[in-house]
């Protein structure tokens, strides 16, 4: 939770989230890649953890991809969780607020988003190759799904 | 330096003297529900930073049946009662005789399983109430199943939104001498965070 990761060609990278959102950025040309395991949606000026919220993964993930191939540009997304695992009713709901917040970044940064499987109320278990920049998904009680 | 290893030590202490008791009383409560036969004790008052936590309290990203309580009243926070689903299947088996027949959970399964999650939920969270001296109201049981780690990270979002040190308290299970795959976690909201470090004050001030 709250981690960034840088991903080279050869690396798996996986996660597990729940309300939380997985960003994944990537450059097909340069061949790097990085993941976020964002929690929250905005900082609101506290950063000593830059991963932790969508307003700060993003620029961070861009940071670390041009610190190891500085000629990267045009970077692709793919996104997953911002799940609703209690079924909680309310103004609050985090999960959705994360997928706002990181949409917005996304567009802010001039990001293409690929692909999103967002939302529902089961947790995801996410394992990405960076060689080919597959993301596969499975969710307990159900096939896996690949994008 | 050494002030902060004896401070973070009384602290250790304190909370284990809050949450210990708890656990006592959903031992007992276990044990009448099991006919003696399972107890509980106190494995761990864990306050890590979030990226830190799941593998300190050793919650994997495997797929777990889960029994969870949200608590309502001021305060709030989640009892997560956490087992795989043949450790389930033996409980069940145990307490109310029932041998799982199917792929999935039978109703009188789940309502046997939500029905532990009552009965130790009711107790922990009376005894916590006389430490905290504020009242905690656990709500209907959530029958959930679904990677553990998942479960828990939502269950921390309240304190995620106050910062990045978050606590969890971690029960084990054993049957006779044999310790059991079923944890019980309790997650505290910001505001029963709160309560409970007032509590750790008067505690080490006692």
């Amino acid at each position: 939770m709250s981690q960034a990761a840088l991903g080279r060609p050869g690396d798996t990278l996986t996660t597990v989230l729940g309300s939380c959102l997985g960003v994944f950025m990537y450059c097909t040309r340069w061949r790097v890649s990085a993941l976020a395991h964002v929690v929250l949606p905005s900082s609101r000026g506290h950063v000593p953890n830059a991963a932790k919220y969508a307003d700060t993964a993003i620029p961070l993930l861009i940071q670390m991809m041009r610190r190891e191939e500085p000629q990267a540009q045009r970077f692709a997304a793919k996104i997953m969780g911002g799940a609703n695992m209690f079924n909680t009713t309310g103004p609050l709901q985090i999960g959705d607020e994360n997928v706002r917040a990181v949409l917005e970044q996304l567009k802010q940064h001039d990001v293409t988003l690929i692909a999103q499987c967002v939302g529902g109320n089961k947790g995801r278990r996410v394992k990405i190759d960076c060689q080919t920049s597959q993301v596969l998904v499975e969710r307990a009680g159900e096939p896996a799904n690949s994008f | 330096m050494s002030h902060v290893t004896m401070d973070s030590t009384n602290r250790a202490d304190a909370l284990r003297a809050i949450f210990g008791p708890a656990a006592r009383e959903a031992s007992t409560a276990m044990q009448r529900w099991s006919a003696g036969r399972v107890t509980l004790s106190l494995d761990d008052v864990c306050e890590s930073s979030l990226d830190a936590l799941l593998p300190e309290v050793q919650m994997g990203d495997e797929l777990m049946t889960l029994i969870v309580l949200t608590m309502g009243g001021e305060l709030g926070g989640q009892l997560i009662l956490a087992f795989t689903e043949p450790a389930g299947r033996q409980m069940c088996e145990a307490l109310i005789g029932v041998q799982g027949t199917g792929p999935g959970w039978s109703e009188l399964e789940q309502s046997g399983l939500m029905e532990t999650g009552n009965i130790l939920a009711c107790a922990y969270v009376n005894a916590l109430t006389h430490s905290v001296k504020r009242r905690l109201i656990p709500g209907p049981p959530q029958f959930i199943e679904d990677f553990g780690a998942c479960v828990l990270e939502q269950a921390l979002m309240a304190q995620a939104m106050n910062g990045d040190n978050v606590l969890v308290c971690r029960t084990s299970f054993r049957y006779g001498n044999e310790t059991l795959p079923w944890s019980m976690y309790f997650v505290p909201d910001a505001a029963l965070r709160q309560a409970l470090d007032q509590a750790v004050n008067e505690y080490r001030h006692s």
